[in-house]
Parts: C-alpha cells; sequence; structure tokens
C-alpha cells in the first residue's frame, strides 16, 4: 500500500514539474509582441515615410553634391541600418521616358548641360533601400534580425505588387513621370551616371 | 644596508600592485571559435590590433570550436582581471552560458561575425549582414541565369545561423521567378572537399543544371573542382559568400560568378570600440549589429582583395 502511494506521490510531483500552466491572456500578450512584417512594411510605407519623401533630395541636386563633396555628401544624405560602405539616398525627381524594358524604365531627367539618366527599377526591387533611404528606420528597436530583414523584404514585396504593376500598364516611351524612391551607393567608389532607383512613388 | 634591502622589498611590493591581475590595467580579451581558419585568425588579429591602438593590452584565446575549451578560456579571462571580451563563439547556443557568466562577473561580451541565440547575454553583437548579402546574390543570381533554368544549392553547417540567414536571403528573391527551379539542396558543411563529393553526386542525378548557390566559398571551390572535372564548368555558374582569396582569384579568372564580400575587419575593429566605449561609460548599444556584405563581380573585381576592399 505504502508502496503505491509513493509511487502516485512521486508521479504527481512529477506531472506538476512537468507542465507550465499559465493564464491565456499572459500566453495572448506574448503572442501579440511577435512582430508583424506585413503590417509594420504597410505602417511605413503610408505613414512613417510619407512626410519624408517631401523633403527627399532631387536627383540633379544628390548628383552635383556627390561631384562636389562626396564624403560630405555621404554623411549629410545617405542612411544605412549596416555598418559599412552600402548607402542609401532618398531622392526624387521628374523626368521623361526614354526606353522601357522587361525589367526597367529609363527616363531622362534635365540636368545643366545634358539630361540625366536613370534606371527605374521595375523587376528586381530588393534589399535595404527604401527601407533604409529616410533614416527613418531605427534597429535599436529590434533584436531580432530576422524581423529587420522581413521588414525591407515585405516593404520591397509591396512595392513590386501594388505600385509597380498599375505604372508599367501605363507608361510609354514619351511618359512625363515624376518618382521619388531610394539610391544605393557604395561609398568608396560612389558612380554618378547609370543610376538604378526603386521607386517608393510614381506619378504619370 | 638592511635598509636598502627593506626600500627594494618595498618597491618591489608597490610594482606588483600595477600588474595586470589588479584589475586597473586596460585589458580585453580576444576569444575566438578557431584560429585553423585564416577568416578566423584575420578577425582576431584585427580586434588585437585595434584594442591594442586604444590603449588596452590584449591576448588571443583559441576556443578549437570547442564549447569546453571556450568555457575554460572565459574563466580565465574573468579571473584574469580582463575587463571586456570580444567574442567569436563556438556555439549560437552552447555559448550563452559563458556569455552570461562574463556579464554576470560584469564584464561586458561583444560578439564578432557569430551571433549567440539570446538577447540579452552579450552587450552587442556586431554580425554580417549575412541575409542582406545573400539577397543582392540572389538578384545577381536571376539576372545572369535570365530568370530561367535549374540550379542546385550546397548549405553550409545546418546548425549554424548563417547557413540559414544567406539561403533565406538567396532564396527570397530566386522564389519569385517560376522559371527557376531548384532540383537539389544538400549540406556540404562549408567544407570544400565535401562540396566536391556532393557536387558530383548532383551531376549524375541533375546533369543539365545552369546554377550552384553556395553558403561559403570553399564550398563553391569544391564544387567548381567538381564541374571542372566533368567538363560542365562552361555550362554551369557558381556563386559563393566570404570574399576568400581563391575566389577572388577564380571570379578574375571567370571561373565563379560572384560572391558576397564580408569584413572582418570592420566587424573586428568595431567591437573593440565598442567595448571602449562601454568601459568608458556609454551603455546605450543596438543588440545585433548588421554588417554590410557587398556583391563582388567581375565586373567591380578590381576594387577588392580577400576579406574586404583593396
Amino acid at each position: 500500500m505504502i508502496k503505491y502511494t509513493l509511487i502516485a506521490i512521486a508521479i504527481l510531483f512529477i506531472g506538476y514539474h512537468s507542465i507550465e500552466v499559465k493564464p491565456l491572456d499572459v500566453v495572448k500578450k506574448a503572442a501579440s509582441q511577435k512582430l508583424d512584417a506585413v503590417d509594420f512594411a504597410r505602417t511605413f510605407l503610408t505613414k512613417t515615410l510619407p512626410p519624408a519623401l517631401e523633403k527627399a533630395m532631387p536627383i540633379q541636386n544628390l548628383v552635383a553634391a556627390l561631384i562636389s563633396d562626396k564624403n560630405k555628401a555621404f554623411n549629410e544624405l545617405s542612411h544605412a541600418v549596416s555598418i559599412g560602405n552600402v548607402r542609401h539616398f532618398l531622392v526624387k525627381g521628374e523626368g521623361v521616358v526614354s526606353k522601357i524594358t522587361e525589367d526597367e524604365v529609363v527616363i531622362l531627367v534635365p540636368n545643366q548641360n545634358k539630361n540625366l539618366s536613370l534606371r527605374l527599377a521595375t523587376e528586381f526591387i530588393y534589399g535595404n533601400s527604401i527601407r533604409d533611404a529616410a533614416g527613418l528606420f531605427d534597429i535599436k528597436n529590434f533584436t531580432n534580425n530576422s524581423d529587420v530583414n522581413n521588414i525591407a523584404s515585405e516593404i520591397n514585396k509591396i512595392i513590386r505588387t501594388e505600385v509597380i504593376p498599375p505604372f508599367k500598364q501605363q507608361v510609354k516611351v514619351g511618359s512625363k513621370v515624376q518618382f521619388t524612391g531610394a539610391l544605393e551607393m557604395n561609398q568608396e567608389h560612389p558612380q554618378t551616371d547609370n543610376l538604378e532607383i526603386l521607386p517608393i512613388s510614381i506619378q504619370l | 644596508m638592511k635598509n636598502l634591502t627593506y626600500l627594494f622589498l618595498l618597491i618591489g611590493i608597490l610594482s606588483c600592485q600595477n600588474k595586470p591581475t589588479d584589475g586597473k590595467t586596460k585589458k580585453m580579451a580576444i576569444v575566438v571559435s578557431t584560429l585553423n581558419n585564416p577568416w578566423f585568425v584575420f578577425l582576431a588579429e584585427n580586434a588585437a590590433a585595434k584594442a591594442k591602438e586604444l590603449g588596452y593590452e590584449t591576448k588571443i584565446f583559441d576556443s578549437q570550436n570547442n564549447t569546453a575549451l571556450e568555457s575554460d578560456h572565459f574563466e580565465n579571462a574573468l579571473v584574469s582581471g580582463y575587463q571586456a571580451i570580444l567574442f567569436n563563439s563556438t556555439d549560437a547556443d552552447g555559448s550563452i552560458v559563458h556569455v552570461q557568466k562574463a556579464k554576470s562577473a560584469g564584464v561586458p561580451v561583444f560578439c564578432m561575425d557569430r551571433e549567440v541565440n539570446s538577447t540579452d547575454a552579450a552587450t552587442s553583437q556586431i554580425l554580417s549582414d549575412s541575409y542582406s548579402g545573400s539577397v543582392a546574390v540572389g538578384k545577381y543570381f536571376v539576372q545572369q541565369l535570365n530568370k530561367k533554368g535549374e540550379y542546385v544549392e550546397l548549405l553550409g553547417l545546418v546548425g549554424d545561423n548563417n547557413t540559414w540567414a544567406r539561403s533565406k536571403g538567396f532564396h527570397s528573391v530566386a522564389d519569385n521567378y517560376p522559371n527557376i527551379k531548384m532540383v537539389a539542396q544538400q549540406s556540404a558543411d562549408f567544407d570544400r572537399n565535401k562540396a566536391m563529393e556532393v557536387m558530383e553526386s548532383m551531376l549524375q542525378a541533375h546533369p543539365n543544371i545552369n546554377g550552384v548557390f553556395c553558403g561559403n566559398d570553399a564550398m563553391a571551390m569544391g564544387a567548381y573542382q567538381a564541374l571542372a572535372g566533368a567538363g560542365k564548368a562552361n555550362q554551369v555558374q557558381v556563386f559563393g559568400f566570404d570574399g576568400a582569396d581563391d575566389v577572388i582569384a577564380a571570379i578574375k579568372a571567370g571561373k565563379i560568378a560572384a560572391t558576397g564580400m564580408q569584413f572582418p575587419k570592420v566587424m573586428a575593429q568595431k567591437a573593440a570600440v565598442f567595448a571602449d566605449e562601454y568601459l568608458k561609460g556609454k551603455r546605450d548599444f543596438a543588440q545585433k549589429i548588421p554588417v554590410a556584405v557587398e556583391l563582388v563581380t567581375k565586373a567591380n573585381i578590381e576594387d577588392y582583395t580577400a576579406f574586404g576592399k583593396k
């Protein structure tokens, strides 16, 4: 009898310590603290970023600033979450479409002596440029790198699926285009020609 | 004469108090996963050099990819009065306890390149942005394959966080193109010889592939050897990750299509600077700081050398 009582007590003891019981509201709260990258990306594009777009640097001015004083231009105008040479600029411009390919739309932006030729990406919209260009994304708010990466990925996905398709449907050679976008550049080897811009907003 | 002896004895005692063991001498320990790999030697030496430049005594501890040895190194570092540890972990999970022990002893730990799976153990973790680097490689891969073709993927160590960060970054691009099809995916443990064997086997089953994405450069070189041996080096494009010297030479020679260049010097120096700032009173550090990885192709190869820029 004593033997069975001891076994029962042992089973109860092990069973009790094998299970952790938490109130449902605590579990729900913990689950809700997981980042929803899709929701964050949409809020970023619709609420966080728009005020900054109005202050984006005209692309001609940025090119002039880079030619005049590269280091000053990078220090004052570029942003990046990562440490290193890869930096991002928030830019805007207006030009005329000169060429349309499967992956990009080439536009000519009037500049001092000759037009500035830019490539607006319409296919390969990847990377961190749109997330980082305005300097509004603070990595100190995140402890998990996968959240930081997922946000960039979802931002790009929204641009690819919602901004690009209507633009590609309507754009023609000769169309006038207004855009805001993000420009990635390597600080060690900046290039001021053949620039590729990832669009954030486009108007025909 | 007796008084002179006492004087020398007193001087001796006073000078002993200034030795490193008193905890006042500025000292940083560099604990690194292995010194058998030149990449980690470069990382450790650059961390030590920067710490010395900032006025610290340094010592490099080699964990030989062994968490037990790593544990001993942490014990030694704490007992010997090192004020900060610049750390390259052997195991993302297994190393957490060592970092926590240092934290409990009031010694900050700054991770370099390899992360630990905890957000409240290390003071800050300075890590290659493997995901974003592989996004760049993935974009170039899709462009080079003209959005169509078959490919295989060689994964690194399946327990290593970098393996999956690189794979996920690559797939976040490649998987958007339905005419690009991955026909096989297998681990080759970041090892050149194993990659060659795996690639040889894959070629038997999938002779018509157009590309290979490898989680590091050693595997890329192994894959290339297998392809060359099978007479398919011109048919299949190989993509790596790291920026190792033999791959830089192979990109120049047109054997490898691209790699993601990591910057161990940047990570090592930043860790030393952060540790110095911490010891001077700064406390506001981001938990994880990515270091940009740059795409290296034949078009920009002249700008790069092994482990970073020229």
